[in-house]
């Protein structure tokens, strides 16, 4: 049963771990959605990845 | 006969593409998060499309719609990619330890230690990531397999194709094993992060119905695009950190 309980424990910690990733990617999949006819989707979709990573990153070093 | 030398010849070149990536995405969890949880989660992949393709055969492809699952896949991996890269940064910058491996192993063998017996051994995010990537990558080998193979009527070439590119991609993959062990794992963490990210993006966008410029080959910009960016992260946060005094950075630790 140890493997289920590690399991179900990094799935939780995996999903609130960090909210700012999480919200990021969200944001990157439903505008890809919304734009992905344009032939500048893919620009935007990177754009947004990075822009995700920035926040993360800047949010840890901001707070310290 | 060489229509079946064609199929055979664009059936290895196919799937070594897909082999490539997932051996990437084995290779990259098994050197950073240790080889049994890359390998359990990519047998596991393997058995369960197995199986799926046994019990299922060509209803695979309704069964899997193929968009939602490298959605799914590209979320994932972006999620696991990112996490990575944005610790490698604050590693590289100074805002984050750098890993000391003689005290990760110190550490440990305490915790195992102190519970002896509890601990099911297998790295969970890394088992994932494999599975994940092989899972995917295999289900396209497969789709490659059944449209060229049965497209020109010589399932037997097609197989044989796939069966001799994944040979090849497992024999060089076996070899770069060691070489890659003694790269540093900080920068090796950093490397790892950046190609899950890459691949995530890709996965994620073509799950959302984004064409990407050249196809498969944007993987490589991608990749110089994210290693530039997370670089000049790394840059931008250093000077920061520099032009704070070092009384100040206490003062708010």
């Amino acid at each position: 049963m140890n493997v289920v309980r590690d399991a179900v424990l990094w799935v939780w910690d995996f999903v609130v771990g960090d909210l700012v990733l999480a919200i990021g990617v969200a944001i990157t999949i439903v505008v890809g959605i919304l734009i992905h006819h344009a032939a500048w989707a893919q620009i935007v979709f990177v754009l947004l990845v990075l822009a995700t990573l920035t926040a993360a990153v800047y949010r840890v070093a901001l707070s310290q | 006969m060489s229509a079946n030398v064609f199929v055979l010849v664009a059936s290895a070149l196919a799937s070594a593409v897909e082999f490539v990536e997932a051996f990437t995405v084995v290779l990259a969890v098994g050197v950073t998060r240790g080889w049994r949880s890359s390998l359990v989660g990519a047998i596991a992949a393997l058995v369960i499309l197995a199986i799926i393709i046994v019990i299922f055969g060509v209803a695979i492809l309704r069964l899997f719609p193929l968009g939602a699952l490298r959605t799914a896949v590209g979320v994932f991996l972006l999620l696991f990619g990112l996490q990575w890269l944005k610790k490698a940064v604050l590693r590289y910058s100074g805002l984050k330890a750098q890993r000391n491996e003689a005290n990760e192993f110190e550490h440990e063998v305490e915790v195992l230690r102190g519970v002896s017996g509890s601990r099911s051994g297998i790295d969970w995010p890394g088992a994932t990531a494999s599975f994940n990537g092989v899972f995917l990558e295999m289900l396209e080998v497969t789709l490659i397999v059944l449209a060229l193979g049965s497209g020109a009527r010589a399932m037997g070439s097609a197989v044989i194709g796939a069966v001799v590119a994944a040979a090849f991609v497992a024999v060089v993959g076996y070899l770069l094993r060691r070489p890659l062990e003694r790269v540093p794992e900080n920068t090796l963490k950093f490397v790892v992060g950046i190609m899950l990210t890459t691949f995530g993006t890709f996965w994620a966008g073509e799950g959302v119905g984004i064409s990407w410029w050249r196809g498969d080959l944007v993987i490589l910009p991608l990749l110089a695009v994210y290693l530039v960016a997370s670089w000049i992260l790394v840059l931008a946060l250093s000077r920061g950190r520099a032009e704070v005094p070092s009384s100040l950075r206490q003062a708010g630790s």
